[in-house]
């Protein structure tokens, strides 16, 4: 199972390259197939909410928020463990009137991960952290305002499973 | 449910693309049967980029705790009393370990404890908070530098049993450690790309065990994920293929603290 | 108690972004996993992450099980002056650990 996506290197592989050029097999055909991996992807990949994240929505709004491109959700496409999965969300207008932004993950055991609150010293919203992904869905990002209609973008992550598990529940 | 999946599937992979006269053999004493590559080469960008990455690498916070309790003294000795600044009296110690000492083979956490029992103060488990905080600390101290193990002389019974060991089938799966970790690198298992096995970077942080961990631990991991009877941390015969496989990663840079999924 | 890496820097040019970064060391224990025998191990996990610069709030994270182990928070803020910035973890207990450090304004 190879994932191939066309996004660019943040990291030169070469920065990691520790044994010499005679490698006995292809090395690039493996740098290439991990290329995919774990490389932040930024797009709103729903156009509109399902009904389950309506569901897990109506709960935390009193109506759902509109999808728009001002949020920035950064999340790998895919993870190799779902334990640690770095999270990068900014909303880029009205940072003034800007209140929290938070993060869900509907198929979590806990849906909402993380409240962040903003004030009048924070430079951008721009906020980096890492979470846990349970099973393959949408991430969800949440920005409120103090006027207006809260806005949203979704994330959509793959988490794949180690071959070997440790723990046997 | 899981166990059983994996049960069913692996042999089939196994039985259906292993050719013929294929089996593993151990190979001439005098070089590395594989040209080393890191495990950090198997791992997504992601890992990668949290390894490079000094500040956020969850395994410093490891090397922290061991700089901490380096000036700590029990008994009126702390480890600074008699080494010093690590940065300088320990730099390259970890990179030429294993190695045999009083004709014992001893590798980081068994020197570690040595110096304790010549302390009169008791053995760390291997994978205490006390003894990974140090273990990543002394590790990390010699990161950058190439691995280099003696195997000759004293050490050469105990290189020929890790050798041996990992050329052994074992476990219901039936499996060695060269069916997976030399014949099938880079091969998919499931969701993980095979990687040579190699010890460079511990002890390290895997996602999966969310914290820090010894070689030991992973080698426990290793036989129970082929449902073999796993050894305790320390026992000889994963010191002696501790020693066996940082022979087969010799020139590899020491990573520690490094970070794996 | 919690051992914590902070990045920041110690001198920052006046109405310029400084990033902080934080790692903490914590498990983040869900409450959903269970032991080798099936009992369920209990929560334990951070519920809050406060910075404040001289005594006035500057960034807030509520945080839930879903935050990985060992925590990893980054944010941006502008200090409008020289000054002491305050960081503080909380758990679901309200043990805390706080941290300080000076950032300086240069003079241009």
């Amino acid at each position: 199972m190879e994932v191939r996506m066309e996004v660019p290197m943040e990291v030169p592989m070469e920065k990691w390259m520790t044994v010499s050029k005679q490698a006995g097999f292809s090395r690039r055909r493996l740098l290439r197939a991990g290329l995919g991996a774990g490389v932040l992807v930024s797009t709103t990949s729903i156009r509109a909410w399902e009904a389950n994240q309506l569901d897990l929505l109506n709960r935390f709004y009193d109506q759902p928020p509109r999808l728009d491109d001002a949020v920035r959700l950064k999340i790998p496409a895919l993870a190799e463990n779902g334990n640690s999965v770095r999270l990068q969300v900014e909303v880029v207008s009205a940072a003034e009137q800007l209140r929290g932004i938070e993060i869900y993950a509907p198929l979590n055991p806990e849906p909402l991960l993380a409240r962040f609150q903003f004030s009048r010293f924070t430079a951008s919203s721009n906020v980096h952290t890492r979470i846990r992904i349970a099973a393959e869905q949408d991430v969800i990002a949440v920005a409120r305002f103090a006027d207006g209609p809260s806005i949203a973008a979704a994330a959509h992550i793959v988490v794949t499973e180690a071959a070997c598990l440790e723990a046997l529940i | 449910m899981r166990c059983l999946l994996l049960f069913c599937v692996l042999p089939g992979v196994v039985a259906c693309h292993m050719p013929e006269g294929s089996e593993p053999r151990a190979t001439d004493v005098s070089q590395s049967p594989v040209l080393p590559l890191s495990g950090l080469e198997f791992q997504s960008v992601d890992v990668q980029q949290l390894q490079a990455d000094d500040f956020a690498n969850p395994g410093m916070l490891w090397v922290d705790r061991g700089a901490a309790l380096w000036t700590v003294a029990e008994d009126d000795r702390s480890c600074a009393d008699c080494h010093g600044e690590a940065e300088r009296s320990l730099r390259g110690a970890a990179a030429s370990l294993p190695r045999v000492r009083d004709g014992q083979l001893v590798n980081l956490e068994g020197q570690i404890n040595r110096c304790r029992e010549r302390q009169g103060r008791a053995d760390l488990a291997y994978d205490s908070e006390m003894m990974l905080a140090l273990s990543a600390y002394v590790a990390h101290q010699s990161r950058g530098m190439p691995r280099s193990v003696a195997i000759s002389g004293d050490a050469q019974p105990f290189w020929a049993r890790g050798r041996d060991y990992f050329y052994a089938r074992r476990g219901q799966l039936d499996l060695a450690c060269a069916h997976c970790h030399e014949s099938y690198v880079g091969r998919q298992l499931r969701g993980d790309r095979l990687s040579q096995g190699q010890s460079n970077g511990y002890p390290l942080y895997r996602l999966e065990w969310q914290g820090l961990g010894s070689l030991h631990r992973r080698l426990q991991f290793c036989n129970t994920g082929v449902r073999a009877q796993p050894f305790a941390a320390g026992a000889q015969p994963y010191l002696d293929l501790e020693l066996y496989l940082a022979w087969r990663g010799a020139g590899l840079s020491v990573e520690a603290p490094a970070v794996r999924r | 108690m919690w051992k914590a890496r902070i990045s920041v820097p110690s001198k920052v040019s006046p109405g310029t972004a400084v990033t902080v970064k934080t790692l903490i060391a914590h498990p983040m224990e869900t409450g959903f996993r269970r032991d080798a025998i099936g009992a369920a191990i209990p929560r334990d996990i951070l519920t809050r992450f406060e910075a404040r610069f001289m005594d006035e709030f500057v960034f807030g994270a509520d945080l839930h099980p879903g935050i990985a182990a060992n925590p990893y928070l980054s944010f941006e803020f502008v200090p409008p002056a020289s000054g002491t910035l305050a960081l503080m973890w909380r758990d679901q207990r309200g043990q805390e650990v706080r941290e300080t450090l000076s950032i300086e304004i240069a003079a241009t």
